[in-house]
């Protein structure tokens, strides 16, 4: 028989108050669903006879690790690295959630642009690499498949978009043009080390124990109550920290509506959130890039080397594997310029080697 | 000397003052041999390719314009008009101009023999370097005539144009 229980926020809020916390609850959505499906919310599961309980352990004890360089407070939703929130629904696929966010991030930072419209599919990414691996709604995933995953590539959100449900994989016709890929990922397990890599690199992927108050969280820097009972694990970005506060800045993938617009603050060392994080090495720059424009020509006294500035991808050079596929390039592109012509432009490995204009 | 101000390079390509306003960009390493470092300016709504044909003007030489060179000199754009003032500045080390419009071309049948007329300053050659180089800054000074487009060029010692950003 399911647990048709839904959370009584009063309670939350009087509990805060006795312990002391510093943090506000709030009734929505995710406060009134029984048990059974308010865990549908979250999708963490660590591999290999690991636990949960075993990170929230491991974090406190970091807390404590040698200071690395970085600065006292860091906010990527500040220079804009951040792209929108968005709701998994019932479905236990935060893993997928929160790696993409993180890699949509790097794809922001690769390109050094913070307005680049950049959403690729969770629906992949759960749907295709996670049911390979044996994921469902139900059982949940883990960050290291999820990355592997990206590893090989995964497409736009319009090729395959997110539905809360097990599917089977179905990818659009041309979806091999379509993908983005990692160069690589690694793991942290120091929280200065995090630190340092966020406010350096970008956002980061981590998953924590979900304790039942949680899902009230409405604003402030959370604390478990840890009485209000564990709901599972959860996944998501890690996108700043603030020493001052002393917590880490998360985006979450219940929608804007939850939370402080769907982000929240939660305090370091709690709820295995430092215990390790996944970082995003870099993004492989090749594949095409549509609706293009071509904002600027640089060149200099050297041989074959000349670039050109995508509205959206920044600086990129144009191929020298041979002088007439050189010149030829410069002159389509020095035309588009001069025609203000949208081009669509394919890359490997940065360099431009293929045209439409 | 020009009007606009110049500004010497400091340390190599990559650390230039090119323009306060120009942001920055950062380059996966692999490709940095040389290349840009500054991004072009905010996009202007409504400026249109029409609109900027529609400010040029067409010059017409005249025969009293062209003139005839010895065999086996490197020749040199003779003809001034009136939107580059007076002859190119005397070079000094390395200088950056910024922000400026080109308003002519002048090539030759020669190797490596190809010069822009500068508003403000006049002509400057582009450089000898290489025939893809010369090529290169040819091609892109064509574009900055044709769409009266701002550009940014580095000159050296030697008086000739090394590298060029169009936007």
């Amino acid at each position: 028989m399911p647990d048709q229980t839904v959370l009584d926020v009063s309670n939350i809020a009087s509990r805060i108050h006795a312990l002391n916390l510093n943090w506000l609850p709030k009734e929505n959505p995710l406060t009134l669903l029984p048990f059974n499906l308010r865990v549908l919310r979250l999708g963490a599961r660590p591999p290999g006879g690991q636990t949960m309980a075993q990170r929230e352990t491991l974090a406190t004890a970091q807390l404590h690790a040698a200071a690395a360089t970085y600065p006292a407070t860091y906010d990527a939703r500040v220079p804009g690295w951040v792209t929108p929130v968005k709701d998994q629904g019932g479905c236990g696929s935060c893993v997928a959630f929160g790696t993409t966010a993180t890699v949509e991030s790097a794809v922001r930072i690769a390109n050094n642009n913070h307005a680049l419209s950049v959403d690729l599919s969770e629906a992949q990414v759960f749907y295709c690499y996670g049911k390979a691996a044996g994921a469902n709604c139900e059982s949940g995933w883990w960050p290291d498949g999820a990355l592997n995953g990206f590893k090989s590539g995964v497409v736009d959100e319009a090729c395959f978009p997110y539905h809360a449900g097990d599917q089977n994989c179905n990818l659009c016709s041309n979806s091999a043009d379509r993908m983005t890929s990692i160069t690589g990922w690694g793991t942290l397990n120091s929280a200065s080390a995090m630190k340092a890599w966020i406010s350096s690199h970008g956002p980061m992927v981590t998953c924590f124990t979900v304790y039942n108050d949680f899902f009230a969280y409405s604003s402030g820097t959370y604390s478990p109550d840890t009485s209000s009972g564990v709901a599972g694990g959860h996944c998501v970005s890690v996108v700043g920290y603030s020493d001052p506060g002393r917590f880490w800045i998360c985006k979450n993938s219940w929608g804007t509506g939850w939370g402080e617009s769907g982000f929240f603050c939660i305090a370091y060392g709690v709820c295995g959130i430092d215990a390790e994080m996944w970082q995003v090495n870099g993004i492989v720059d090749t594949g095409w890039r549509n609706g293009q424009t071509v904002r600027g020509l640089w060149t200099i006294d050297q041989d074959f080397n000349a670039w050109a500035y995508l509205r959206d991808y920044g600086w990129k050079k144009i191929s020298n594997n041979s002088d007439n596929i050189f010149y030829d390039m410069l002159a389509q592109l020095a035309a588009a310029k001069a025609a203000g012509h949208s081009v669509s432009v394919h890359l490997t490995n940065g360099v431009i080697d293929q045209i439409y204009s | 000397m020009p009007n606009d101000t110049t500004t010497n390079l400091v340390t190599g390509n990559t650390n230039i003052e090119l323009n306060p306003n120009i942001e920055r960009v950062i380059l996966p390493t692999h490709l940095i041999t040389a290349a840009p470092s500054h991004v072009p300016p905010p996009e202007q709504a409504g400026a249109t390719v029409a609109a900027v044909a529609s400010e040029m003007t067409l010059q017409t030489l005249s025969a009293a314009d062209l003139r005839m060179l010895p065999a086996g000199t490197t020749a040199t754009p003779t003809m001034a008009t009136a939107a580059m003032g007076a002859q190119t500045a005397a070079a000094a080390a390395t200088v950056w101009q910024s922000g400026k419009r080109i308003t002519s071309q002048w090539t030759i049948n020669q190797d490596r023999n190809s010069w822009i007329g500068v508003a403000g300053i006049g002509w400057q050659k582009l450089s000898r370097a290489s025939d893809s180089g010369c090529v290169s800054l040819t091609m892109l000074a064509g574009n900055a005539l044709i769409t009266k487009a701002s550009v940014s060029y580095r000159t050296e010692s030697d008086g000739m144009v090394h590298e060029m950003y169009v936007f």
